[in-house]
């Protein structure tokens, strides 16, 4: 049997690392050690994280960049077909996929996920989004419903009738009318993958709140946190459910403060790619309804640093009493990136780590 | 006194005879005809006999688990290890959670067999219904042994007795 998934486990703050699929991670930036995301790149960063004991990794789904000069994100591996080479690659963390509702067929992708589950031993995840990019979209013909929750309430209900009959099923919703559906082998994972969203608005956290186990919710502070949790909380008691409650943070972890503060200035003002900055706010601050409206007003430093995520830049022991702040908050963890993965990570496992476990964040 | 009534003790009596009984901590999960998945904590878990390898497993007529253990469904019996108290809870009903929603708690894994299994327990039992008997509120029923996963048996065991969770050496 298994060993229990990653997010099961028994630390009370949990981490994991978000979008070293795509070029530059989440940073929009021009220099030089920026992340190239080379399939290289990847494994090396997993297998640091992998065995410092780092709950999972998240990708990002994008299917074109950010413009400016180093065409920000062009660059990035589709996710099912990266978790499975990672799996193949790794012997603990949890691998996520990230997916666009719209975009992929429900049966093509209840196989794909079990596919993944299989290679790693149900260390498998399911990120569901469902799209805020209408020139991505263009790329497929597709154009961005406005009820794209009630399609993805029909996506994952399909995946999860195909893992638990035995029998093939018809299915007849609205955006789906399918025939006959079957799909082994079934994930290895009950009753499906776990499952995450990033939900900002009403119909997604309700989506989140019926359909995932976890979702990822940005704040401009700390203290805003809070309502985020006890709002998602609510919705997700409304279904008997409980769901576990992320976020996500870019890190500069230096030994000194002042180098930690230098280098986050340095990468994320001085040279930061300023257009495709513009480009990413702008587009956004339009159709995402991921951010709060203060998160684009004030944080133009943090859309260059962690596209608007929330920064943890300091000492290891700053960063720890950050994140005692944020699990006090209610979060049950947080996905971090970093300007280069392979070069911070093992800085970041060697020296927050040990801290996280004194601070009882960690038991291992 | 009346000859017809048998003697009983109150319930009450019996409950607090029986918070006596010290009782390993077992979860019973199976999957019902819709698909829908279906989890229950039971301390009345019993070794009926080795040949067949057979158990027993007791649950509350009322309980949607009474109604799928048909004969022929399979189930896996999950004992629990010291480290699945919320597991115990959630199953039990002491956690807000509902339905399906209780599988949040613990790490479910599919048995070739489309048997959910209880990843971190100490051992599952992945049984098929075979008989089973109506007594008063509760259903009895006979779960023949497909096979024993043998998960994590150093853990150390979850406990109930006296009302509360504990372990032993």
């Amino acid at each position: 049997m298994p060993k229990p998934h990653p997010l099961k486990g028994p630390n009370r703050f949990k981490l994991g690392v978000f979008s070293s699929n795509a070029d530059g991670g989440l940073a929009i930036t021009t220099v030089p050690e920026r992340w190239r995301a080379s399939w290289d790149d990847n494994l090396n960063a997993v297998g640091i994280a992998d065995r410092a004991g780092i709950e999972f990794f998240l990708p990002i789904a994008r299917w074109r960049g950010f413009g400016g000069r180093t065409k920000v994100r062009e660059w990035s591996f589709e996710t099912f077909t990266w978790a499975a080479g990672l799996a193949a690659a790794t012997q603990q963390i949890g691998l996520f996929m990230t997916v666009h509702v719209p975009l992929l067929h429900p049966v093509y992708a209840a196989k794909a996920l079990a596919t993944v589950d299989h290679i790693s031993h149900g260390r498998a995840g399911l990120n569901i989004v469902c799209g805020w990019n209408p020139d991505e979209f263009a790329m497929f013909g597709v154009t961005l419903g406005n009820d794209a929750y009630g399609q993805a309430a029909e996506w994952i209900e399909t995946i999860e009738r195909a893992y638990g009959s035995s029998e093939p099923f018809d299915f007849d919703g609205k955006y789906y009318q399918l025939k006959g559906v079957v799909s082994r082998p079934a994930s290895v994972q009950v009753p499906r993958p776990v499952t995450m969203n990033a939900a900002f608005g009403a119909p997604g956290r309700n989506f989140a709140a019926k359909n995932c186990d976890f979702l990822f919710s940005t704040f401009s502070t700390i203290e805003d946190g809070h309502g985020h949790v006890a709002d998602i909380r609510e919705r997700a008691a409304n279904f008997g459910r409980e769901v576990g409650i992320y976020t996500v943070c870019h890190v500069v972890c230096r030994e000194t403060q002042a180098e930690a503060d230098e280098y986050y200035h340095k990468y994320a003002v001085a040279e930061a790619d300023h257009a495709a900055v513009d480009y990413h706010m702008a587009s956004k601050k339009e159709f995402a309804g991921s951010h709060d409206k203060s998160a684009f007003d004030l944080y133009r430093q943090r859309f260059a640093g962690g596209a608007g995520t929330f920064p943890l830049v300091g000492t290891p022991e700053k960063i720890v009493d950050d994140m005692i702040k944020i699990a006090d908050s209610g979060y049950a963890g947080t996905a971090l990136t970093f300007v280069n993965y392979s070069y911070e990570l093992p800085f970041f496992c060697d020296r927050v780590l040990p801290l996280m476990k004194q601070a009882g964040l960690r038991v291992n | 006194m009346l000859a017809t009534s048998p003697r009983t003790a109150g319930a009450a009596t019996f409950k607090q005879g029986m918070r006596a009984l010290v009782g390993g901590v077992t979860v019973i999960a199976t999957q019902d005809a819709m698909g829908v998945y279906l989890g229950l904590t039971a301390t009345s878990v019993t070794s009926l006999s080795a040949e067949p390898p057979s158990l027993l497993v007791c649950v509350n007529r009322s309980s949607p688990m009474a109604e799928a253990l048909q004969a022929g469904v399979h189930f896996s019996a999950n004992v629990l290890s010291e480290n699945q108290i919320d597991v115990a809870q959630a199953f039990g009903g002491q956690r807000t959670v509902r339905g399906m929603g209780r599988f949040a708690y613990g790490s479910w894994f599919r048995s070739a067999h489309d048997v959910p299994l209880l990843g971190g327990a100490r051992v599952s039992f992945e049984c098929v219904a075979a008989e089973s008997m109506d007594w008063a509120t509760h259903r009895v029923v006979i779960g023949r042994v497909c096979d024993v996963h043998f998960t994590h048996p150093a853990a150390r065991p979850l406990v109930y007795h006296d009302g509360r969770y504990t372990t032993v050496e």
